[in-house]
């Protein structure tokens, strides 16, 4: 099984969301990170053909996104997805099932299967409108898995999951990536940390890292530090670094930061982990967004 | 040997041996190849997923618009009956609009876009369905008036098709250019002024329900006819593009 993303390309007026990019996917589970707008939905989106890619192609096995074939081995949770208020979870999980072109006797058997696996067995005829965030979300994980997908794309899964329900999520998808392919975008660097097999990491519409965990970390490999620093050097530190973690201890402020050299006398240099990789490259952007409103 | 026996013989082997627990049910389940849902099969199964307010509302304004043409006609005024049963026809519409724009209204439509029956088989199927429901109503409502007036099967027809098509195609341009979730009160507008002309038609033109314009009334169901085909193939090409192939009908 192998998804072949040969240099797709999307533009929304001015702004290139996603730029030639290419990737071949085989089984496995795939975490896709990026910061707010780096093009990962647009990706996501046109993997599961709800866009037209403006130049460039997409097949899974040879068969093109804009096939039926594909479709039939696609499972997709959007970030945010709609539902009929009036359904309840099972004929949601029905109706969705006709949609996929699964039978009824075969839907229903699924259904109750699906159901039991993410914990809404109880729950199953009461109506969606009165269902949590955590629930919808677990309900959506549900209709993805419906038809058995080779190829599933999941934006934001994790979103309104309790830590509880994360780790029962997590340990599900590592075992559907055995023999699939998952892709999962997420801005919880823990969830891809601990799901993900391979790591891309996305930033203005292009892939600027891929690979699997330890060699991605190698980028910044050597830039992590952490050191305890007066209030003031604190601060200046704070304005010139992306600081990872602070907090104030008796000798003054504890620091972890991403830096090429050493940023105080007193610094250590540390492992680096997913975190301080995504805070390396990810840091003008984050700092935009705080000073946005 | 005759059914009993071979139920006396089925129940002695049930209570005699112990069935197998199934052993790895999902992952055999996981992984069997089974028949995919039939274009035909999908079709039908998706009257049950029409909401129950949508039968329910057509069938009272049917009602409602017998009631009506029932009081018309007492008075013995041919028109009125007409012009009463065209100002209901938009309704009908309204009421297949709702829940055609449903998917749209709750957001449903990123979902059902990436399933194997493509996001355009999904609209072609419901407007099938619920334009099999309007033409049975607007049936109804033709052989009713036919009783009730002096008018040809034929002509009542005919004149209740224009308000029917005009609203579809009003309704069908307004939903390829607006893509808010407001859809259905904009349709329903345009519901009322269409509604509201029906009732106003005769007195801009004098005898419009006489045979001597019948012929604009067949040229405007046909134009109107042809109108609908093609916005109802552009929207289709719109929502996702297949129809449907051979593949899916088998």
């Amino acid at each position: 099984m192998e998804l072949v993303i040969d240099r797709i390309t999307k533009q929304f007026k001015n702004k290139i969301a996603v730029d030639h990019v290419s990737l071949k996917l085989k089984e496995g589970v795939y975490g896709l990170l990026g910061a707010n707008g780096a093009g990962k939905t647009t990706l996501m989106r046109m993997m599961c053909g709800l866009m037209v890619p403006d130049s460039g192609t997409i097949a899974l096995d040879g068969i093109s996104m804009e096939e039926e074939q594909y479709r039939d081995v696609l499972g997709y949770l959007p970030q945010d997805f709609g539902y009929y208020p009036d359904f309840t979870a099972l004929e949601f999980l029905m109706y969705m099932a006709s949609l996929k072109g699964i039978p009824k006797i075969r839907a229903k058997e699924k259904t109750a299967m699906l159901l039991e696996q993410v914990n809404l067995k109880d729950v199953a005829k009461k109506k969606i409108k009165t269902y949590s965030g955590g629930m919808k979300q677990r309900l959506g994980i549900a209709q993805a898995l419906l038809n058995n997908p080779n190829l599933l794309v999941l934006d934001e899964p994790t979103a309104g999951l309790d830590p509880k329900e994360r780790v029962k999520f997590r340990n599900m998808i590592s075992e559907l990536g055995k023999d699939r392919i998952v892709l999962l975008s997420t801005h919880i660097v823990s969830d891809v940390e601990y799901i993900a097999d391979y790591i891309m990491v996305m930033k203005k519409g292009t892939i600027i890292h891929k690979g699997a965990r330890e060699d991605i970390l190698k980028s910044i490999d050597g830039k992590v530090w952490e050191c305890v620093v007066p209030e003031k050097t604190a601060l200046d530190l704070e304005r010139k670094f992306p600081v990872i973690n602070i907090r104030n201890e008796k000798e003054g402020i504890f620091l972890r930061l991403v830096c090429e050299h050493m940023p105080y006398e007193t610094a250590s240099i540390c492992t680096a982990s997913l975190e301080d990789l995504y805070l390396y490259y990810f840091s003008d952007e984050i700092s935009e967004g705080e000073g946005q409103p | 040997m005759n059914l009993s026996d071979n139920r006396k013989i089925v129940k002695l082997v049930k209570e005699s041996y112990e069935p197998l627990v199934p052993k790895n049910k999902p992952d055999f389940l996981k992984k069997a190849e089974y028949p995919k849902l039939s274009f035909k099969e999908f079709f039908i199964g998706q009257i049950q997923y029409i909401r129950l307010r949508t039968w329910l509302v057509s069938i009272l304004l049917f009602v409602s618009a017998l009631f009506i043409i029932e009081l018309s006609s007492f008075y013995n005024m041919n028109v009125s009956a007409i012009k009463a049963a065209s100002a209901f026809v938009p309704f009908f519409v309204l009421a297949a609009v709702a829940e055609t724009a449903r998917s749209k209204q709750y957001g449903m439509k990123e979902l059902e876009m990436t399933c194997r029956f493509s996001f355009g088989t999904l609209l072609l199927v419901k407007m099938i369905l619920l334009g099999i429901l309007n033409l049975l109503l607007l049936s109804g409502c033709s052989i009713f008036l036919r009783f009730q007036t002096d008018i040809k099967l034929f002509r009542i027809g005919i004149y209740l098709l224009v308000p029917f098509l005009l609203t579809c195609n009003l309704t069908l341009i307004l939903a390829s250019l607006f893509k808010s979730r407001e859809i259905t009160y904009f349709c329903g507008f345009v519901c009322g002024i269409v509604s509201v002309s029906c009732l106003f038609t005769d007195a801009l033109v004098i005898d419009i329900y006489s045979a001597k314009y019948d012929v604009y009334w067949l040229l405007s169901v046909g134009v109107l006819m042809l109108v609908l085909v093609q916005k109802i193939v552009q929207i289709i090409k719109n929502s996702g593009g297949i129809l449907w192939n051979l593949s899916l009908t088998g």
